[in-house]
């Protein structure tokens, strides 16, 4: 909800309503949780109710025409993994706030004859496809619930399989005592359940030999044999590890007999909390508002989640054991390690240690610091998940292709892992590709814009239902375009395509069309419940392709077989080595070209289109936004598609032969060109004349785009709802405090702006003149100004989020950013990657060469006449170094690796640069003996020191002549008489000298009758007599 | 037809002896606790044989497992160790059950103004990226994605 006073937007989470005022308050009605309803099981809507789009269906209609997953359907569907409980038992607490014994039991929960997501699924599952796609009530009295099934991680034997099948018919209830092994299971010879022995989702038939009867005739059973308290592998991995299954498809097969070396310790050697011995357990179920939350009883403990997971991340990294929480300890374990050796002498041994790389603040790090473990000692050369095809069901019926060889992908051979950067380090990823059908129609619903999900929100290229796209699929005889090859032996093709496309579109009329309505002849319009027929609300159907770097952190190997770097440097660093470079198998298993050079993987330029833009809508990638820079601040577009047309470009302009690139691994981390934000502070932004409406790469709307023929035109293709645009401003009294930045925040409403001024008309006005800026158009440009206020100046520049690139405003977002490696610089990947390409000689970075500590000599002597070294107290004196670690073949004049310089002294000396090899200072301040230390510290961690000793004496009598007068200063204190030989023969005693000397000098004139040069000579005495100290000068008396 | 799917987790291979007479010691050990165990319907009742070719309630492992079996305390209602922990102090603090049951947000919850970097505060899930502003995300969790 936007807040037309702060110009910010509110959340109005569960338990919260919006009252008449605009604000957001606790829901009245004390209710936490309210159920979507999609209204009355059979009755009709009135018109104008809820769904005006669905008017006179009932609220099973408008369940199939809304919805394509749900709790319920999730029970039938991906509880053949999850374990129960939760939402699969009890509906969502009711009353605020949230608090688990609030919930109510899903069985026997009353929904007053209504259609929610909690009781009606669509049925994909069904054994007749054509009873396929239709809403069906879950009865929960006859089906039971899925409690959470502690013998799915706990028995040994545990049979997934037959669960599966149990919970896809939903025999929930009954689903425990198949998996369990209790009931009379049946499979056929290739080991498929035929019968699960279930009689309906509450009752089962008893396998009396696994099932006993004791004599009060009581069922019992003896598990004493086969339950585990620590989970054993084999029961993880049935959803973690097991072929198509979740893991396998995203991270790849991970827990390989005799290659991951951990395997014999089984999952839980690492995943056991570090606290077992005495665990605090947590039982709450409500979660901190801030911080850390407990493990509870049966939660293993888990590494850290990628951007990419999410799923109680306040429970990431609890009590978990990360690879060197066994492998290099910093504290005595408390915990088992398993014996796992310590890797640190062999990490130091290759230069892993050694701090020769960069953090994402450009500081010195280590490889072990930058690169997660993992990373390098992952080598996948094994099978698992290339794509998840959205454009039809698997054999099974759930909507999504994914668990076929043609979406899949052979590793061998290509060195595996990708790589993805989350806060500043490294870590290994599977690239798994989704794609799906989407509609880039974007208009609004008043200016024939499609809502192609139902989703009540028509912008934002919607992604079409799955189940509606399966609808169409199975009415037509059609499978996912991956399913199988063509004639023409592609796995994909243009035709392939166009006729999924032609099947979506229909004739355009939705209910109206009377051709052939049992094939959706309507097309989804038909499924979408709209009555179009003039076919006025185009669907523009694209294919876009979302890829994910999942993070990849199992399947060890061996450090001999596996392990990039164990040979050096070279493992990584050089052409396509296939670390951080080299081509990426995206396109898996569909890889190849036919004998006409034509991708076996191919699609026509305008029946595909991007994913999304990122960094501002400035750049156009096929991966997730979350793909992050080093730095963090920037996403990493991922351009995948080799090209693809404007939503107006007609068939016969498109072009063929369009594919995924392979792209090179280096592309999920560094940008083409590197850039940062543009953190500056301003008083005026002033944007960039963006590109005019129906120029080529305009983000304006286009009424009329030239040349475009048919329905494919831009008037109803995509719009310019939504942009958005977030203000930073400051005080400039708060010193910059970045604590106290705030937002101002607005979004574009109107989805036809073709020009600037149209676009600042329609921002909300309470935005454009707030309290602290207003915001302009002037010649075609976006202007954002400060408002003058002499007692408290304010400063403003643009958030990261704002969608700079519509608004012309990237240039005040963002900046170039070169990487600084020694003298060069690198502006782009390109650059960059040849750079670390040619990293292969570690001894170059000082690897391996040990630094040796040397101070130039002679020092400075503050004291001719002494014997050895003195330095005057009180006087500065400069000290340097030779270069400690020369590398004589690639750097004899400098310094290889990183070398510290840390000057000290033996008391407290004023050191000036102490860490300067050759531009330290130091004054000592008392006198004695003194030594100066040199110690040098290489990326390593070596060192070498050495000293020199010196006396600090007093400074020395100084002499100095400046015609005709002498000056004699620094005289011991305590001088009362001063005897001066001029060097001519003549001498002059000067008594109670004390009385004439001012800071410790004394003046005398003298006149010289010759210009030879003369030594002159000073003696000083005490009042006693004794010699206080002497010093004699070469003079020059001409001058 | 269905696919026949790969198990990929084999018998352990013997990757490192040292590993394997380490991996011994935590051994599982079989127990007879979980033996003479009577099955449980979902209200609790105990399940009696059937007539031969009947079927009989689905045992329940929440009734089952979480009271008392014969008088003797079984979790939930023990003192002993873990077992003190009952079935809804496992069920609701447990992420593999919960899936995002407890991270509930809104059926809105996508908000550009939501998370304040420079205080670390509010709400960062979803502030930016991924499907914004679709009713059927409401948690970070799998409940919740529709």
């Amino acid at each position: 909800m936007y807040n037309g006073t702060t110009n910010q937007f509110d959340t109005v989470n569960f338990g919260k309503v919006v009252d008449s005022s605009g604000a957001i308050v606790d829901n009245p009605t004390g209710k936490f949780y309210e159920l979507f309803n999609f209204g009355a099981t059979a009755a009709t809507q009135p018109v104008g109710t809820t769904f005006p789009w669905l008017q006179g269906v009932t609220g099973k209609e408008a369940y199939k025409a809304m919805a394509d997953n749900s709790l319920a359907g999730e029970m039938r569907d991906c509880a053949e993994c999850h374990v129960g409980g939760g939402m699969h038992e009890y509906v969502m607490t009711m009353t605020t706030p949230y608090a688990p014994a609030n919930r109510t039991e899903l069985r026997g929960f009353n929904f007053n004859g209504l259609v929610t997501s909690l009781n009606y699924f669509i049925d994909i599952f069904n054994p007749d496809p054509a009873l396929r796609g239709e809403a069906v009530e879950q009865v929960y009295s006859e089906t039971g619930v899925l409690e959470m099934d502690c013998l799915m991680c706990h028995q040994t034997g545990y049979d997934w399989e037959a669960r599966k099948e149990a919970v896809r018919k939903g025999e929930f209830d009954a689903s425990r005592a198949v998996g369990a092994g209790l009931t009379h299971l049946v499979k056929n010879a290739s080991g498929q359940v035929t019968n699960t022995g279930a009689a309906n989702g509450t009752t089962v038939f008893y396998n009396y030999t696994a099932v006993k009867t004791n004599a009060a005739g009581k069922l019992f059973v003896d598990l004493g044999l086969s339950l585990n308290k620590k989970p054993q592998s084999s029961n993880c991995a049935a959803c973690h590890q097991s072929e198509y299954n979740v893991d396998w498809k995203k991270r790849g097969e991970q827990w390989l007999p005799g290659t991951e070396v951990h395997q014999s310790l089984g999952c839980m050697a690492c995943h056991q909390r570090t606290d077992k011995a005495n665990p605090t357990i947590g039982t709450t179920g409500v979660q901190p508002p801030t911080g850390k939350d407990l493990l509870g009883l049966c939660d293993p403990a888990k590494g850290g989640a990628s951007a990419f997971d999410a799923l109680w991340n306040k429970l990431d990294s609890v009590n978990f054991k990360e690879c060197s929480s066994c492998h290099e300890p910093t504290a005595t374990p408390t915990y088992e390690t398993y014996g796992a050796p310590n890797s640190a002498p062999a990490h130091t041994a290759k230069g892993l240690n050694a701090k020769i790389a960069y953090d994402k603040a450009g500081n010195p790090v280590s490889h072990i610091q930058l690169i997660d473990c993992t990373a390098c000692h992952i080598r996948k050369n094994f099978s698992g998940g290339a794509f998840v095809d959205g454009t039809g069901a698997d054999l099974e019926g759930r909507v999504a292709l994914h668990d076929e060889p043609n979406v899949s992908k052979n590793m061998g051979g290509t060195n595996g892992n990708a790589l993805y950067w989350d806060n500043g380090k490294l870590y290994a990823a599977n690239l798994l590709t989704s794609f799906f059908i989407r509609d880039m129609n974007g208009m609004d619903t008043a200016n024939n814009g499609l809502d192609a999900n139902n989703d009540g929100r028509n912008a934002g290229m919607d992604p079409l239902l799955q189940t509606h796209v399966n609808d169409i699929n199975i009415a037509n005889n059609r499978v996912a375009i991956t399913h199988a090859t063509n004639a023409d032996g592609s796995f994909v093709n243009e035709t392939e395509v166009a006729g999924l496309f032609s099947a979506i579109k229909g004739d355009g009329k939705g209910l109206a069309s009377t051709t052939d309505p049992t094939k959706y002849s309507g097309g989804v319009k038909q499924l979408l419940g709209l009555n179009d027929p003039n076919n006025d609300k185009k669907i523009l159907p694209k294919i876009s392709f979302l890829m994910v770097p999942f993070k990849a952190s199992h399947n060890i190997a061996p450090t001999v077989a596996g392990a990039w770097g164990k040979t050096g440097c070279s493992d990584c660093h050089g052409q396509d080595k296939g670390f951080y470079n080299g081509a990426y198998p995206v396109r898996g298993n569909m890889d190849g070209v036919d004998g006409s050079g034509n991708y076996l993987f191919r699609f026509k330029s305008n029946q595909v289109t991007a994913f999304t833009k990122v960094n501002g809508l400035a750049d156009v990638t096929d991966s997730h936004p979350n793909v992050v820079t080093k730095k963090g601040d920037r996403t990493v577009p991922v351009p995948m598609l080799t090209t693809f047309d404007t939503p107006y470009t007609p068939d016969a302009s498109a072009t063929g032969n369009v594919t995924l690139r392979n792209i090179d691994r280096s592309e999920v981390i560094y940008e083409s060109t590197f850039q940062t934000r543009n953190d500056a502070w301003a008083t005026t932004i002033t944007g960039t004349v963006p590109k005019a409406s129906c120029v080529k790469g305009s983000a304006f709307y286009c009424a009329t785009p030239s040349g475009v023929v048919g329905e494919e035109f831009k008037s109803l293709a995509t719009s310019t709802k939504g942009w958005l645009l977030k203000v930073e401003v400051r005080s400039v009294k708060d010193n910059g405090d970045d604590k106290k930045i705030w937002f101002r925040t607005a979004q574009l409403g109107k989805d036809n702006a073709t020009t600037m001024a149209e676009v600042v008309t329609a921002l909300p006005a309470s935005f454009k003149d707030n309290p602290d800026f207003t915001v302009a158009e002037s010649n075609g440009a976006i202007v954002i100004a400060v408002k003058a206020n002499e007692t408290d100046p304010k400063e403003i520049r643009l958030s990261t989020q704002t969608d700079a690139a519509p608004f012309g405003l990237a240039g005040s977002v963002w900046k170039a950013d070169e990487i600084v490696r020694g003298e060069a610089k690198y502006a782009g990947r390109d650059a960059f990657v040849a750079y670390l390409n040619t990293l292969t000689d570690a001894a170059a970075f000082g690897v391996g060469i040990d630094p040796k500590a040397s101070i130039n000599l002679p020092l400075a002597d503050d004291s001719a006449t002494q014997s050895g070294v003195q330095w005057a107290t009180g006087s500065v004196h400069s000290v340097s170094a030779p270069y400690a670690q020369p590398n004589a073949a690639t750097n004899p004049t400098g310094d290889a690796g990183r070398v510290t310089y840390t000057w000290s002294t033996n008391d407290n000396a004023e050191i000036t640069n102490a860490n300067s090899r050759d531009g330290a200072q130091i004054k000592f301040l008392t006198t004695g003996s003194k030594v100066i230390k040199l110690t040098v510290t290489d990326e390593e961690g070596k060192s070498s020191s050495t000293f020199v000793s010196l006396t600090a004496i007093a400074p020395p009598i100084a002499i100095t002549w400046a015609k005709p007068t002498a000056t004699f200063s620094n005289l011991p204190a305590g001088t009362t008489t001063v005897s001066i030989s001029w060097g001519d023969g003549t001498s002059t005693l000067v008594k109670n000298a004390n009385t004439i000397i001012v800071d410790n000098t004394l003046t005398q004139t003298h006149t010289y009758t010759s210009t030879t040069s003369k030594v002159v000579k000073v003696y000083c005495y005490s009042l006693t007599g004794s010699s206080l100290g002497y010093m004699q000068a070469t003079i020059n008396p001409g001058l | 037809m269905q696919h026949s799917r790969k198990k990929v987790v084999k018998a352990a291979a013997v990757s490192s002896a040292v590993l394997l007479g380490l991996a011994a010691g935590s051994a599982l050990a079989a127990t007879t606790d979980h033996n003479n165990i009577i099955l449980k319907d979902w209200q609790g009742q105990e399940i009696t044989r059937p007539a031969a070719g009947l079927a009989a309630p689905a045992y329940s492992v929440k009734q089952t497992c979480f009271g008392t079996n014969n008088g003797t305390a079984c979790h939930g209602s023990s003192s002993v160790g873990n077992a003190k922990y009952s079935y809804d102090d496992i069920e609701r603090h447990n992420y593999h059950a919960q899936l995002g049951a407890n991270e509930f947000k809104g059926y809105n919850p996508a908000n550009p103004d939501a998370y304040n970097p420079y205080t670390n505060t509010g709400d960062k899930w979803r502030p930016g990226a991924g499907p914004q502003g679709k009713n059927w995300v409401q948690s970070a969790g799998h409940f919740g994605s529709w």
